[in-house]
C-alpha cells in the first residue's frame, strides 16, 4: 500500500481564511469598539461587580416569598440553583437571584419597577442563553453551545428549562423527555410510534441519551461511546468489536446505513422491509471498484436466499467467519 | 386450567370495565375541547428532623386480553398480566441546606414486577460537596417477528415424512416462529459521583456496566440452516476518573481516564434433534423444508421414514464458544475556555488504545455437509485484534461584534481496527450420517496434529471433489481505517432581536482503508481414490494424473500421496484500495420571532462528494427543514414542521435516488383548568430507487422486461424501488370535571403503506411476503383518576394495542402461505388498575 497523498484541503483554506478575519478584525478593533458602553452584550454576559448594586436573596425574599405565585422563594430554595447561595468566595454578583437577574438595588429602589432589572421575558436566546452559560458551560456537555444547532436557531435554555416552575426536578426542564423534545420534533414522534422502534416512550431511553442538545462535535449532535466510537454501542455492545472480519459499512457508515434509529414500520428498524432487497442495494454489481461483491449465482431469490441473515447471521462483524455464519 | 379459566373471568370483567369508565370519560368530555394535565396537587410533603419528605407510591396490577400472534405482541409491547409497582418516588431536601449527610436525595423507580422496561434513579447531593447520580435500568428483549431470518417454506409435501412433513399439505413446515427468536434481558447501571462541584478543582469518578443475557436461537448455514440455540452473555464494565481545573478565569480544563473492559462469553450448540437417521440417532435437518428445491436435500425421507442419511444434518453435539475479552483505556483531555473577549473556545483530545482477543474458541461440528462429505470438523484458534482511536476537536465561537459572530468546528478522527485470526481446522469426512468417518495416518509431516474425535476409525476417508482440506492453518488478518477530517466555517448574523441567520461550508475529507490478508497451510490427504487429494487448492492445472508438475504453485506431492498447500506469496492483500472521499456542504439557516408568539426557523443543507462508499450513499443531497411555533391565544398553540431529503447518486449501474419527506402539525388546546388536548398529524413519504443485480428462478432468466446483469453473468438486473408513506395522528385529552377526577382519553395511530421490488411476481407465494410494509399500528388508551381519600388515588386505565399486516397476494390472486398460516396481526387489551398514595 502506498502512501496516500491528501489533497491540502478546503479546511485548510477555511482555516487560513479564519485566521486571517480574525487576525485583521482583531487588530483592526473598529468592529468591536461599536458596541456602546451602556448597551448590553448579548452575546457575553458581563457581571457587574460593584458590590452596592446588589441587595441580596432575602431582600428580594420580601416581595417575592409568595409572589408570583404561592411558594415561589421555597421553590427557588428547593432547586439546585440555591447552591450559589452557600459560595462565600464570589462576589454578591454570583448569588442568589441577583447571579441570574443582575443586581436588584435599582429594582428595589423603584419599588418593584421591572424594567430596573433583568427579567428573562422578551429576550433574545443568545442572551438569555449568555447569562446561564457564564455559569454552564465550562464542561464537555454545555462546551459546543454557542455552536450548536438549538441556539443557532433561536432555541435558547429557557425553551427547555424553567429554573422556577419545573415540571421536571431533574435539570429543571419544563417538561419530560421525549414530550419537551416533540414540542419541535414532531417528526421524531411519528417515528417513535412505529411498530418498531427504540424505547423512548416507554421511558427506557431518552433522546439525550444518544444526543447532546447542548452541541458537539459529531453530525446530529450525537454523543460517543467513551472511546469515541459510535453512540449505538453504549448499549448494542457486541456490534463494536473490532472484529477479524468486520462488515465494513457498520464502522465506516455508521448503524443507519442499514437502520433508522428511532423507529420504523419495517423489521429491526430497517431502511427497507424486505432484508433481501436492502442487501441487494449495496451487493449487487461486483464491477464497483473495493465495493462489495454481488450474490452468488446459486443464492435464488426465489428460495430460502431472500432471507439473508439466515445465513449470515454475525452480519455485524465476525471473529471466525469471513462471510459472517458465525460470530 | 381453572386458574386459566379465571384469568379469563377477570378479563372480560376488567374489559368491561375499562369499557365503562371509557364511556364515563366520554360523557364528560363530550364535545369539550380538552387541556392538560398537570392533575396532581403540589405534594407539600412533611417535615422530618431537618429533612422536607414527599413520596409516593403507586402499585396495582396489570390484566391482558390478547388475540391472534402473541409472539408479535410480545416483540412490540411485552406488556403482560400481574401485580406491579407503578411508580416509587423519594424526594428529601435539607430544611437548612446543611442536612447531615445529604441536602437533597430522591429515588425514583417504575416497572418492577415484570413489566419489560424497568428504571431506577438516585440523587444525592450535598451542597459544595458532592453529586451523586445513579441510574439502573432493566431491559426485556423479546424477539419473535417470524419474517426475518425465514425461509418462507413453501406448503410442498415431503413423500414419507412424519406427521406435518408429509401428506398433501406441509402446514408444519411454515416457520410460525422466528429462527432468531431472542429472549434476552439487558441491565444497565450508570454511576456519576462528583466531589466538590462547585470548586474550582473537582474530581469526577464514574462507573458503567451493560450485561446483557438469555437464550436466543440462530442458525448456521453448514449444509442446510440447523436451528441452534445460544447462550447470549455480554458483560461491559467502564471505569471513569476525572479531575477538573477551574484555575484560570472563564477556563475550563478537564482530564479523563475511561477503561472499558468488554466480555463476550455467548456459546451457541444444537440441542434439538427432532429426525431419526436410524433408530439410535437423530439429527436437525435445520429450518429450509423446501421439496421442490430438494432441501434440506432430495429425498429428505427414506420409505421407512428415516432421514435420508446422505442429506445435510447435525447430531447432538455442535458447539460454537470462545471468551471475548476487549480491553480499551481511553484519555481525554477537555479545554474550555471564555479567556479572551469575544472568543468562545473548546477543544478536546482523545486517545483510545484498546486490545481484543478470543481465548478457548472451539467449533465441533458433528453431523454431515453433503456437498463435501464433511463429518465431523473441529476449528481452533486465537483471535487477535486491537482498535485504536485517535480524536481532535477544536471548536470556536468569535463574536465579532454583538451582531455577528463566526464559528469554526474543527474534527479530527483516526480510527484503525487490526486483528487476525490463526485458525487450525481438522475435517473427517464420511459418505452418510450413519457411518462414522474415517482418518488417514500419514508418514509426511504435517502442520498440524488433529485428534480424531470419538468415533473416527482409520481406514479410507470419503472425500468428494469439494472437500475440505484435511488439515488447514489459516492466518486471517484484517486492517480496516478511517481517518477523517471535518471542517464546519459558519458566520451568524442577527440583524434584530428578531431575525437572523447564517450561512456556513462544511468540508470532510475521509481516507478509508480496507485491506484483507491471508496465509494458508493445508494439507490435503487421499482417498477413496489418491486423485482426490487435488482437490481446492491443489486441483490439478491440467486434465491427467496427479505429479508434481501438474499442480499448482505451493503444492507439494508429498510420498504418502497427500498433498501440502502453502499460499503463494504466503501473505496477500486481497482486496482494492479505497479512493479518497471529499464531501462538500453548503449551509444557510434562518431564524424568526416576529413576536412573542411566533418563531420560525429554516435550515437547508446542500451537500455534494466526489465519491461514496456505499452505493446507497448519496453523490448529491439536498436538505430542507421548517420548525414553526405559533401561540395563538393563551389556550391554543400550533406548531408544525417540514422537512425534506433529497439526494441521488448518478453513477453508472447505480441510477440511485432517494428521498424522505416529512409534514407535520400539532395543536395544543388549554382553554381551563379543566381541558387539555393534544392534536397532531404527521404524514411521511419515503422513497428509494437503485439498479440491484440478482437471481430469482422463479422470474426468469432473464424474462420478459428484465434484463441480464451487465459483468456479472448469471444475474438478472432491475430497478428496485421502495416506497413508504406513513400516515400518522394522535390525539391526547386530559379533562378534569371536578378536583377529584380526572378522565384522560388519546390515540396513536399509524398507517404505513407502500411497495417494493417483487423479485417472483408470477410465482405463488411463500416468498417475498410484503409483511409490515402495509400495515396498522393503533394504540388508543385511555382512563381514570379519582382521588377518593386525602393521598389516596385510584386509578383505572386501558390500553388497545392493535397490529395489522395486509396480506401478500400473487398475481394469480393466491394469498401467501406465510400470510395464512403464519400472521403476524395481534389485538391486545392491557387494563392497568392501581392504587396511588402520595404525601
Amino acid at each position: 500500500m502506498g502512501v496516500h497523498r491528501k489533497k491540502p484541503g478546503i479546511a485548510f483554506l477555511f482555516g487560513l481564511g479564519f485566521v486571517f478575519v480574525a487576525v485583521v478584525l482583531s487588530f483592526g478593533g473598529k468592529l468591536r469598539g461599536q458596541t456602546p458602553a451602556n448597551q448590553t452584550d448579548q452575546k457575553r454576559y458581563v457581571r457587574q461587580t460593584d458590590p452596592s448594586l446588589y441587595v441580596g436573596s432575602e431582600t428580594c425574599k420580601t416581595c417575592h416569598e409568595d409572589m408570583p405565585v404561592k411558594g415561589f422563594f421555597k421553590s427557588y430554595e428547593d432547586s439546585p440553583h440555591y447552591v450559589t447561595m452557600l459560595d462565600k468566595k464570589k462576589g454578591p454578583e454570583w448569588h442568589g437571584c441577583e447571579a441570574c437577574h443582575g443586581p436588584g438595588k435599582a429594582h428595589v429602589d423603584g419599588g418593584g419597577d421591572k424594567t430596573k432589572i433583568f427579567t428573562f421575558k422578551g429576550v433574545s436566546a443568545q442572551e438569555i442563553s449568555a447569562r446561564c452559560l457564564d455559569c454552564h458551560q465550562y464542561g464537555e456537555e454545555h462546551g459546543n453551545f454557542a455552536r450548536s444547532v438549538h441556539l443557532q436557531n433561536s432555541v435558547g435554555c429557557t425553551d427547555c428549562h424553567d429554573p422556577h416552575h419545573a415540571k421536571e426536578s431533574q435539570f429543571l426542564l419544563k417538561a419530560k423527555q421525549p414530550d419537551l423534545c416533540y414540542g419541535c420534533h414532531l417528526d421524531k414522534k411519528q417515528q417513535f410510534n412505529r411498530p418498531f422502534h427504540h424505547r423512548v416512550n416507554e421511558g427506557l431511553v431518552k433522546c439525550t441519551d444518544c444526543h447532546n442538545q447542548h452541541g458537539g462535535f459529531q453530525s446530529r449532535q450525537l454523543r460517543a461511546t467513551a472511546s469515541q466510537d459510535l453512540v449505538c454501542f453504549t448499549c448494542h455492545t457486541d456490534k463494536a468489536g473490532p472484529y477479524v472480519y468486520e462488515h465494513e459499512v457498520v464502522k465506516v457508515e455508521g448503524c443507519a446505513a442499514c437502520h433508522i434509529p428511532h423507529g420504523s414500520s419495517n423489521p429491526r428498524l430497517l431502511i427497507r422491509a424486505q432484508v433481501n432487497l436492502m442487501c441487494l442495494e449495496c451487493h449487487a454489481f461486483s464491477a464497483d471498484a473495493g465495493g462489495p461483491q454481488a450474490t452468488p449465482t446459486f443464492h435464488n431469490q426465489a428460495q430460502k436466499y431472500q432471507a439473508c441473515t439466515m445465513c449470515h447471521t454475525a452480519i455485524h462483524g465476525s471473529n471466525s467467519n469471513q462471510f459472517f455464519f458465525t460470530p | 386450567m381453572r386458574g386459566v379459566h379465571q384469568l379469563c373471568r377477570i378479563n372480560r370483567k376488567h374489559r368491561t370495565i375499562g369499557i365503562g369508565l371509557l364511556l364515563i370519560g366520554a360523557l364528560f368530555s363530550e364535545g369539550v375541547p380538552l387541556v392538560s394535565a398537570q392533575q396532581d396537587d403540589e405534594q407539600k410533603g412533611i417535615d422530618q428532623g431537618n429533612y422536607n419528605v414527599k413520596q409516593s407510591i403507586e402499585f396495582g396490577g396489570r390484566f391482558t386480553s390478547i388475540s391472534g400472534n402473541t409472539q408479535t405482541y410480545d416483540t412490540f409491547v411485552n406488556l403482560q398480566q400481574g401485580a406491579r409497582l407503578l411508580g416509587f418516588n423519594t424526594e428529601m431536601n435539607s430544611l437548612d441546606h446543611h442536612g447531615t449527610l445529604f441536602d437533597h436525595f430522591s429515588a425514583s423507580n417504575f416497572g418492577y414486577g415484570g413489566d419489560p422496561n424497568v428504571v431506577s434513579r438516585l440523587r444525592v447531593s450535598k451542597n459544595t460537596w458532592y453529586k451523586f447520580d445513579a441510574l439502573f435500568r432493566k431491559d426485556e428483549n423479546t424477539w419473535d417477528y417470524s419474517l426475518l431470518a425465514n425461509p418462507l417454506n413453501p406448503t410442498t409435501p415431503f413423500v414419507n415424512g412424519p406427521p406435518g412433513y408429509g401428506g398433501t399439505v406441509c402446514t408444519a413446515c411454515i416457520i410460525a416462529v422466528s429462527p432468531h427468536n431472542l429472549n434476552t434481558r439487558r441491565k444497565m447501571g450508570n454511576y456519576n459521583l462528583i466531589i466538590r462541584p462547585e470548586s474550582s478543582v473537582r474530581f469526577r469518578m464514574g462507573y458503567s456496566s451493560n450485561i446483557n443475557e438469555g437464550p436466543a436461537f440462530t442458525t448456521i448455514h453448514q449444509g442446510t440452516e440447523q436451528f441452534l440455540l445460544a447462550d447470549v452473555k455480554t458483560t461491559v464494565n467502564t471505569y471513569r476518573l476525572g479531575i477538573d481545573f477551574k484555575i484560570l478565569p472563564r477556563t475550563n480544563i478537564s482530564y479523563d481516564q475511561i477503561w472499558t473492559y468488554y466480555k463476550g462469553d455467548t456459546g451457541i450448540g444444537d440441542y434439538a434433534q427432532p429426525f431419526p437417521v436410524n433408530p439410535t440417532l437423530n439429527v436437525d435437518l435445520g429450518v429450509s423444508f423446501n421439496a421442490g428445491a430438494s432441501q434440506p436435500c432430495a429425498g429428505t425421507f427414506l420409505a421407512s421414514g428415516f432421514v435420508n442419511p446422505t442429506c445435510s444434518a447435525y447430531t447432538n453435539g455442535y458447539l460454537d464458544h470462545g471468551r471475548t475479552r476487549t480491553n480499551t483505556p481511553t484519555e481525554q483531555l477537555t479545554v474550555q475556555s471564555n479567556y479572551w473577549k469575544n472568543w468562545d473556545l473548546t477543544a478536546r483530545v482523545s486517545y483510545s488504545s484498546g486490545d481484543t482477543s478470543v481465548s478457548g474458541y472451539d467449533q465441533t461440528i458433528v453431523g454431515r455437509e453433503s456437498r463435501t462429505n464433511l463429518r465431523n470438523q473441529i476449528n481452533t484458534g486465537p483471535v487477535q485484534g486491537r482498535r485504536v482511536a485517535a480524536v481532535a476537536d477544536f471548536g470556536a465561537t468569535w463574536h465579532i461584534t454583538n451582531k455577528l459572530s463566526f464559528n469554526e468546528t474543527f474534527h479530527y478522527s483516526n480510527w484503525h481496527d487490526p486483528a487476525q485470526f490463526a485458525l487450525s481446522s481438522c475435517s473427517f469426512f464420511s459418505p452418510n450420517l450413519n457411518t462414522a468417518a474415517n482418518f488417514f495416518t500419514p508418514s509426511a509431516p504435517v502442520p498440524l496434529t488433529c485428534v480424531p474425535p470419538t468415533g473416527v476409525v482409520p481406514g479410507i476417508v470419503a472425500h468428494n471433489a469439494s472437500s475440505y482440506p484435511d488439515l488447514s492453518n489459516v492466518l486471517d488478518s484484517n486492517f480496516l481505517k478511517q481517518e477523517q477530517e471535518t471542517n464546519l466555517a459558519e458566520f451568524d448574523y442577527r440583524f434584530s432581536e428578531k431575525y437572523g441567520a447564517r450561512i456556513g461550508f462544511r468540508y470532510r475529507h475521509r481516507y478509508i482503508a480496507d485491506n484483507f490478508y491471508e496465509a494458508l497451510d493445508q494439507v490435503f490427504y487421499p482417498g477413496p481414490t489418491a486423485a482426490l487429494a487435488a482437490r481446492g487448492s491443489c486441483a490439478v492445472v491440467n486434465p491427467g494424473p496427479v505429479s508434481q508438475a501438474n499442480l499448482p504453485a505451493g503444492c507439494t506431492l508429498n510420498a504418502d500421496n497427500s498433498i501440502s498447500f502453502v499460499s503463494v506469496p504466503p501473505f496477500a492483500p486481497a482486496s482494492a484500495a479505497v479512493p479518497p472521499i471529499n464531501e462538500y456542504s453548503g449551509l444557510l439557516g434562518l431564524w424568526a420571532r416576529p413576536n412573542q408568539k411566533w418563531k420560525i426557523s429554516y435550515d437547508m443543507e446542500l451537500f455534494s462528494a466526489d465519491g461514496t462508499f456505499t452505493r446507497i450513499s448519496p453523490k448529491e443531497s439536498q436538505e430542507y427543514r421548517v420548525r414553526s411555533k405559533y401561540v395563538v391565544n393563551n389556550w391554543l398553540s400550533l406548531d408544525g414542521n417540514i422537512l425534506i431529503w433529497e439526494s441521488r447518486n448518478n453513477e453508472f449501474q447505480q441510477d440511485d435516488s432517494q428521498h424522505n419527506r416529512s409534514y407535520g402539525i400539532s395543536a395544543m388546546l388549554q382553554p381551563n383548568d379543566k381541558f387539555g388536548m393534544q392534536i397532531g398529524y404527521d404524514y411521511n413519504d419515503v422513497y428509494s430507487q437503485i439498479l440491484i443485480c440478482y437471481i430469482s428462478v422463479a422470474a426468469g432468466q432473464p424474462g420478459p422486461g428484465i434484463q441480464a446483469c451487465p459483468n456479472v453473468p448469471g444475474l438478472v438486473q432491475q430497478l428496485s424501488t421502495y416506497t413508504n408513506n406513513s400516515n400518522y395522528g394522535f390525539f391526547d385529552l386530559t379533562y378534569r370535571p371536578i378536583h377529584k377526577l380526572t378522565v384522560r382519553l388519546g390515540a396513536n395511530l399509524t398507517g404505513t403503506s407502500g411497495s417494493d421490488l417483487r423479485l417472483d411476481p408470477q410465482e405463488l407465494i411463500p416468498n417475498q411476503v410484503t409483511g409490515p410494509l402495509n400495515s396498522k399500528w393503533l394504540h388508543p388508551f385511555g382512563g381514570l383518576e379519582y382521588k377518593f381519600l386525602k393521598n389516596w388515588t385510584a386509578k383505572a386505565f386501558w390500553d388497545y394495542y392493535g397490529y395489522h399486516e395486509d396480506p401478500t397476494y400473487g398475481i394469480t390472486g393466491a394469498e401467501a402461505v406465510q400470510d395464512i398460516y403464519a400472521p403476524r396481526n395481534f389485538r391486545g387489551n392491557l387494563y392497568t388498575l392501581s392504587v396511588k398514595y402520595a404525601f
